[in-house]
């Protein structure tokens, strides 16, 4: 499990990679990845090329991520998801949230 | 430091002696490998210096005698030799000793070993000691977290989990796995079901139990519909818990009188209902966020109803059951749940001819425990199986076993509400006004009657009269669908009607009588025409239950009022016992 | 076999790790030698015993024990000599036996002339 993240040259795209299993262990290096940004990007990407699975936490966190970043005027995509994933995203109703 | 030397050559023990003591160490001499053991045990040393040659029992076997035993207490040894090849001096290590020295003493070098390993030693002192602490800290949460578990238990009671139309399976940690199981009687004797499953572990997640748990069974109890339930639920929750923390559920309403249930499932994996006679499996999918998640403002709630009766069945799961893996990292998967209940279809068909009684429910369980493997993980799931509740509890006061002091309250009262246009779709009246009669504390043995009394009427005039929808699109396989999607569209479109609500309530000698007044601005029906003896399995059933619950029902102005009289008699003897 | 021949005389008393001794032992280094010259002594007539029997293992493990104090307190030659005797017998050099008890009996003379000078002074 690994997170890296990267800003795009104006500051307003960022880009999360989650590589592996996005549960619990990656709460601190998902929060430290946009924390600590200001003024926080319009638009975020998360990553999910590489993400094999994903759990409840992780869910809660892509929440945090979305508070962070304006609540209801954040713009998030979660991109490249794979099949387990898109499943639990539409269990949850996630897109209501979030572009898939 | 405590310091044993084991050395048959006098001269040199004297040396070691002297050299040590300089150092500040209290030292135990052995003469032999025998004595040397005998002494270990008798004094506890932290370091031993043990010569190799010895003539009885030499270093090594002595070594090997006083480690070994106790790891906890780790005393490191050093061998004294005169040997000088690598592989001598590497079986000194190889026999249990930390370090070795070679002769003739030097006093700096040995210095500086005993310092060494005083260090180390010290290392692992600390280790344990916080070891202990650790494993203190460690029981002392268990005990809490058991003491927590209890008071739980009694905040989040069990309600009617223990009928015989439910089974379910709930671990014993659950609360702190963040599932929670409630189930209540509704007060027109249907049943309400709860399946919830809070994100997290420990006690944020137990936490969300209590207001959870207290809502479900204040409102229940008050009469309101799912949707206003929900809606209360998730502006609590979503106040409450902080933004990662959200609630999954599934909620159900049987309606034991109209043998129909309404689902919603937000967050959860689908539900099953499962009809046993034609082996019919309709699942029902997560239709919104989960609670907590949606600021009020934009929540909304649409349940679905269905058919459900005797040969019916109702099956939640939380996502344990999908996430349990198996040695080769498969997870069991929706996949394998409906495999599980097709099987369980084909083998109750086989055996009896009626609805089947098997307990689906553990049968799960099992085939999950054998997926994996590890009966533990059996424990951490969460499910629930519901089937038609054998009878109808249409009495009595469910939940409240004290004894009411006999306070007349709304004995001699009226209360009228008209709703209009938007808000007969937002606003249901029921539990309120059942809430001022019910003030009058004789009548709560009366609850459900009143209850159903007041929901028929009120239901009636707003689906039959300002709504004008017709029951009979209930029937057939898409009909409660229809027939509530229809509903729920012109609910939302409806601009003008209107409902009035009237209770009159009045003492007699032996009890009271309430009379119920209920006007819409529709156009009317006729009592007379509707036709009984159709048949008709889901619609014109409301009817015949008034009438079996009033002393008297009138129509006036043709058909738009319904008047209602419920006569009631207080109970024999006092409450004094 | 010039080795086995070899004798060794110096030094008898290693000066050095007197100095060191008189620091570990302080008001204990007198006794320390006492007791050297009289367990010594005694190993010596082991040792002798030994040699007369032609026991190697004991003549072997009395040399030993005899090398190690000696080297302890700074009795070199002595030492040595020990050695040599210890390696004999564990080779099974029964002839050289003798030549090298005598020697070490002869470097321990000097050795307590040494040894009672130093105390002394």
């Amino acid at each position: 499990m690994s997170v890296s993240s990267h800003l795009s040259a104006d500051g307003k795209l960022l880009t999360i990679s989650i590589v592996g299993r996005f549960d619990f262990s990656a709460h601190q290096a998902f929060r430290d990845a946009y924390e600590k940004l200001a003024p926080m990007p319009c638009d975020i990407v998360v990553d999910m090329v590489e993400t094999t699975y994903l759990d409840s936490s992780a869910l809660g966190m892509l929440l945090l991520l979305r508070d962070h970043a304006g609540g209801d005027n954040s713009n998030i995509v979660l991109s490249n998801c794979n099949e387990d994933i898109r499943k639990i995203l539409t269990i949850s109703n996630f897109e209501q949230l979030f572009k898939i | 430091m405590k310091i044993l030397i084991a050395d048959d050559n006098r001269v040199e023990r004297f040396i070691l002696l002297k050299v040590l003591e300089q150092c500040g160490h209290e030292v135990i001499q052995a003469e032999t490998g025998r004595e040397a053991i005998q002494l270990f045990f008798e004094h506890r040393p932290a370091l031993v210096f043990l010569d190799v040659l010895m003539p009885d029992v030499d270093g090594y076997e002595v070594a090997a005698a006083i480690s070994g035993n106790d790891r906890s207490h780790w005393v490191p040894i050093i061998f004294l030799t005169s040997l000088t090849e690598a592989s001598d001096l590497a079986k000194c290590i190889e026999c249990g000793g930390d370090d070795f020295v070679s002769k003739p003493i030097n006093r700096i070098i040995i210095k500086a070993k005993v310092d060494a390993f005083s260090r180390i030693s010290k290392l692992y002192e600390t280790i344990e000691v916080q070891k202990n602490e650790i494993e203190f800290h460690n029981e002392h949460l268990i005990k809490e977290q058991e003491a927590a578990k209890r008071i739980f238990n009694n905040i989040a009671h069990r309600g009617c989990l223990d009928s015989d139309n439910i089974n379910y399976h709930l671990s014993p940690m659950s609360i702190f796995n963040g599932d929670l199981l409630l189930a209540a009687e509704t007060p027109m004797g249907g049943t309400r079901l709860m399946l919830a499953d809070f994100t997290g572990h420990g006690l944020p997640a137990a936490m969300g139990a209590l207001p959870t748990s207290e809502i479900f069974y204040s409102m229940t109890r008050k009469g309101f519909a799912i949707s206003d339930v929900m809606t209360e639920m998730n502006t609590r929750l979503h106040e409450v818990l902080p933004r990662g923390i959200f609630c999954c559920v599934v909620i159900a309403d049987i309606d034991a009188v109209y043998e129909q249930i309404s689902l919603w499932n937000a967050g959860l994996p689908q539900a099953f209902i499962i009809n046993q006679n034609d082996g019919e499996i309709k699942s029902i999918q997560s239709s919104h966020l989960p609670l907590g998640v949606q600021s009020p403002e934009k929540f909304s709630v649409e349940p679905q109803v269905l058919a459900f009766g005797e040969k019916h069945k109702l099956l939640a799961v939380t996502d344990g059951i999908i996430e349990s893996t198996n040695r080769n990292d498969e997870m069991f998967g929706e996949e394998r749940i409906l495999d599980y209940i097709k099987k369980d279809l084909e083998l109750s068909r086989l055996s009896q001819p009626g609805p089947s009684q098997r307990n689906m429910c553990d049968g799960l369980v099992d085939k999950v425990v054998a997926f994996t493997n590890n009966a533990a993980q059996g424990d951490d799931l969460s499910l629930l199986e519901v089937s038609f509740p054998h009878h109808q509890k249409m009495d009595d006061n469910l939940l409240e076993g004290r004894q009411m002091t006999a306070l007349t309250g709304t004995l001699d009262s009226s209360l009228s509400l008209s709703l209009r246009g938007k808000s007969l779709a937002r606003f249901d009246p029921i539990p309120l006004l059942l809430q001022t009669i019910l003030e009058c504390r004789e009548l709560t043995p009366h609850r459900s009657r009143i209850f159903t009394i007041l929901s028929e009427l009120y239901n009636n005039a707003v689906e039959h009269g300002v709504l004008g929808l017709d029951s009979k699109i209930k029937n057939g396989p898409q009909g409660f669908s229809n027939y509530y999607r229809l509903r729920h569209e012109l609910l939302e479109s409806l601009s003008d009607g209107q409902v009035t609500l009237k209770f009159d309530h009045r003492p007699l000698a032996d009890g009271g009588e309430i009379i119920f007044d209920v006007v819409d601005s529709g156009t009317g029906f006729d009592v007379k025409k509707i036709d009984f003896s159709q048949g008709d399995e889901y619609s014109g059933r409301g009817l015949p239950l008034l009438l079996s619950l009033c002393d008297s029902l009138e129509q006036l102005e043709g058909g738009r009022h319904v008047r209602a009289t419920y006569r009631w008699f207080a109970r024999a003897g006092s409450s004094s016992n | 076999m010039p080795a086995k021949n070899q004798f060794i005389s110096s030094p008898i008393l290693d000066s050095n790790i007197v100095v060191e001794l008189k620091i570990i032992m302080e008001n204990e280094f007198e006794n320390l030698y006492l007791t050297y010259l009289t367990d010594s002594e005694d190993k010596l007539q082991s040792l002798a015993s030994a040699v007369e029997a032609l026991d190697a293992k004991t003549t072997r493990l009395i040399a030993h024990s005899l090398k190690g104090s000696s080297q302890n307190v700074g009795a070199v030659a002595v030492s040595a000599n020990c050695e040599l005797l210890e390696n004999a017998a564990r080779e099974g050099d029964i002839d050289a036996w003798h030549g090298l008890l005598a020697q070490i009996e002869n470097t321990f003379i000097s050795l307590k002339q040494e040894i009672i000078d130093e105390l002394l002074s």
